[in-house]
């Protein structure tokens, strides 16, 4: 079984990752409400070691890494790939130059 | 719905092919900017029941796969996911973080149009080549830390499904006998075909049957699962240093991916059943 910790953590961080997806409304999110039924039914059960809740556990650690990572994702993607190219003022500006406004290098 | 109107986003202006200087065009615009992006046209994102599954619905429309067939999951769970997903974008939509909307097409539209014999050959194909038994000799840092890191791994998998594996540090990679890819080829028979594609994705993604098998299995989890995959590299950055704008922006993509491929294929090969247990007295 793989290393998962506490499975309260995982719910905690899935739930933290939940209202970032979801916005205002959260707590009527269909993703929220399914995430709390779903730990709080297998919450119950007399067994020590219960192969329902693991799964559970373990589902709920890949859908929190899976929110958690496109987050993540998407900030690097914004901060370092999602500005295209410079214009070429942009790139003369860079040097301190002016891009010349008539033919022949001009003025 | 959106797919299947014509072509959403205009093509950025190609760089002019005169030599010397770039004229600026009238309004200044750049030679390549990123193309534009759909913006979000709906409000609300809801699920529904159909007769073939559970729908989303965008407003009032109903969400269509690219091929315009209706979008139909078998499990609430998968549904609210991609429900998430859709409610999730903020102005425009960006397909590139909806990994489970992908999938979902994907097992829906069947665009490779291959049968479940031709995805488990696929699967079963990257045995040959998987990672975790490509084993190098110099450095012998990283050879150690292979031996480490992947060694338990492979055990685990030849004790689970009683096959032998090995692995080698040729060229050709370890010599997998037959039997051993009877054996997965049966086990794999065992899901569905929306499965199959998930687990095939997954495959591809860490390029690597016994890693993603042991991940399915829940032997270990999604980050362990990529960081093996990835070991070489980290064991590269560990020695040389971290680019966040590609190694963090790799690592994050994978993640992510392989998560979801992993979500979907347990959501789509699951059937849950509440038994309550009377109370004793």
């Amino acid at each position: 079984m793989a290393a998962l910790g506490a499975p309260l953590r995982t719910l905690r961080a899935l739930l933290r990752e939940v209202r970032h997806a979801a916005g205002r409304s959260y707590r009527d999110s269909p993703a929220y409400r399914h995430v709390l039924a779903a730990f709080r039914a297998h919450r119950v059960t007399s067994e020590k070691l219960c192969r329902a809740q693991q799964e559970l556990h373990f589902q709920a650690a890949t859908y929190l890494c899976l929110l958690r990572s496109v987050r993540e994702h998407e900030a690097l993607h914004r901060e370092y790939h999602g500005r295209g190219e410079r214009s070429p003022q942009e790139v003369a500006g860079l040097v301190g130059f002016r891009l010349p406004q008539q033919p022949g290098g001009k003025g | 719905l959106w797919w299947a109107h014509s072509p959403p986003a205009r093509l950025p202006r190609p760089p002019p092919a005169a030599a010397g200087s770039c004229p600026v065009g009238p309004c200044g615009r750049r030679a390549y900017a990123p193309p534009a992006e759909r913006k979000r046209f709906y409000q609300n994102v809801s699920i529904s029941q159909g007769e073939g599954g559970f729908e989303i619905n965008l407003d009032h429309r109903k969400l269509k796969t690219p091929q315009a067939k209706l979008f139909t999951v078998p499990s609430e769970a998968l549904a609210i996911a991609v429900a998430t997903e859709w409610d999730s974008q903020k102005d425009t939509i960006k397909f590139y973080t909806m990994h489970l909307t992908t999938l979902c097409n994907t097992a829906l539209d069947n665009p490779t149009q291959r049968n479940k014999t031709q995805l488990i050959r696929a699967a079963v194909k990257f045995l040959e080549t998987d990672t975790v038994c490509y084993r190098v000799e110099e450095p012998p840092a990283l050879a150690e830390l292979q031996k480490n890191e992947w060694d338990p791994v492979v055990t685990w998998a030849e004790k689970r499904y009683n096959v032998t594996i090995g692995s080698s540090t040729s060229i050709l990679g370890p010599n997998i006998p037959a039997s051993t890819k009877e054996t997965f080829v049966s086990h794999l028979a065992s899901y569905n075909m929306w499965a199959l594609q998930g687990i095939e994705f997954v495959i591809t993604q860490l390029k690597s049957l016994i890693l993603s098998m042991s991940l399915i299995d829940r032997h270990i989890t999604v980050e362990k699962a990529v960081l093996l995959s990835r070991l070489e590299e980290e064991y590269q950055i560990r020695r040389w240093g971290n680019v966040e704008w590609a190694h963090d922006y790799d690592l994050c993509e994978l993640r992510a991916r392989t998560a979801a491929g992993t979500l979907f294929v347990h959501l789509c090969s699951e059937s849950s059943t509440v038994k309550h247990k009377l109370l004793q007295d």
